[in-house]
């Protein structure tokens, strides 16, 4: 997929000398020409409200009777906190319209490199934390999101802990942050993403197969003991981890029960 | 805040970084090596990258060195946030 930033005419000069050479940078007034004469999915990406609300001057009615093909190939990422009426007109008009507060989105330069790279789906672009529902809503580089509950950012041992009022993204979309807190992309996505998780292993150089090395890595990603298992003795987990014993199903759903989840997720870890 | 291990000048100007966050997959233990969109597990146990991809190929040797010749330090910042499976210890038995 193609990817342009959008850029009012007088700022294309500056977005030159800052963006990375090979970036595509084009003004809205060519925007309304160039972004229907192509058959391929393209990417818009624009940074700002006052942008884009300066831009609906240029737009007169042309532009408007080709929203049967912008809604066929266009999407447009625009960083900004915008209203709902925003949200509502860039959805009706686009392909997917992703809308990415400026506080909680990785700078423009840091964001093109994850939409042109090779995995931007293993990247974080941007997110936005919801105290009322207690979790994170995280857009990844291929535009998809995923919800995250705030309870999987656990203090860490040496007792740093996150500050969920302060959201941003670092490290090209690998890192999340929560003030002084931060959590590896990676982690979150092999937790929360069942086909994530899926790639992932299959990249194992030593691949530590078994059903008891699932078991030990979940156990330790959800920082369990082998003592914290209701109804089995803490050595028969330590056996089952070393792949000594095969267990019983009416044990997996024991242990499944004391982990949290189905019986059938443990083996995907 | 996340355990950042100072790297050489060089290293640093080409964009490269490693780190302990507070929440990293815990098992095994390993460090963050970054450069951009790309991450590297490096594991404390085995001493090697503990995936295919990236390839290994792309992290300078000098690094590399840089890690093992940094072993205690790392390991005893992984035991300090993840004191639940240290690296020494192997887990429970």
């Amino acid at each position: 997929m193609k990817t342009f930033v959008l850029a009012e005419n007088n700022k294309i000069e500056a977005f030159k000398a800052t963006l990375p050479r090979k970036t595509k940078i084009v003004g809205w007034e060519a925007f309304a020409q160039s972004a229907v004469q192509t058959n391929d999915d393209s990417l818009w990406v624009t940074e700002g409200l006052e942008t884009l609300t300066r831009a609906f001057d240029t737009l007169d009615e042309t532009f408007y009777k080709q929203q049967n093909e912008l809604r066929k190939h266009v999407k447009l990422c625009l960083i900004a906190d915008a209203p709902i009426e925003i949200r509502r007109w860039l959805e009706a008009l686009f392909k997917d319209a992703i809308i990415i507060s400026q506080e909680s989105s990785l700078p423009l330069e840091q964001l093109l490199e994850v939409l042109n790279g090779k995995n931007p789906e293993r990247s974080i672009i941007g997110g936005q934390v919801d105290e009322m529902t207690h979790t994170v809503t995280l857009v990844r580089g291929d535009l998809n999101s995923i919800v995250v509950p705030l309870s999987t950012f656990r203090p860490s041992g040496d007792g740093v802990r996150p500050d969920f009022s302060s959201f941003s993204i670092d490290d090209y979309g690998q890192t999340l942050k929560f003030g002084t807190y931060e959590a590896s992309a990676d982690a979150v996505l092999y937790e929360f993403d069942s086909l994530y998780r899926r790639a992932r292993k299959v990249e194992l150089a030593k691949k530590e197969k078994g059903f008891g090395a699932s078991l030990r890595r979940l156990r330790l990603q959800k920082g369990l003991r082998q003592t914290d298992f209701l109804e089995i003795d803490a050595r028969e987990i330590g056996r089952i981890e070393r792949g000594e014993v095969k267990p019983r199903k009416s044990t997996i759903e024991k242990i499944a029960s004391s982990l949290g989840v189905d019986p059938k997720e443990i083996s995907t870890h | 805040m996340p355990y950042n291990l100072d790297l050489s000048d060089e290293l640093k100007n080409s964009g490269w970084k490693v780190k302990i966050r507070e929440k990293e997959r815990a098992e095994p233990p390993h460090v963050s090596v970054m450069k951009k969109q790309e991450t590297w597990r490096w594991g404390l146990r085995e001493q090697a990258f503990l995936d295919k991809k990236p390839p290994a190929w792309l992290v300078p040797k000098e690094l590399i060195e840089h890690l093992q010749a940094n072993l205690e330090k790392l390991i005893a910042e992984w035991d300090s946030k993840y004191p639940h499976n240290p690296v020494n210890s192997e887990g429970e038995k």
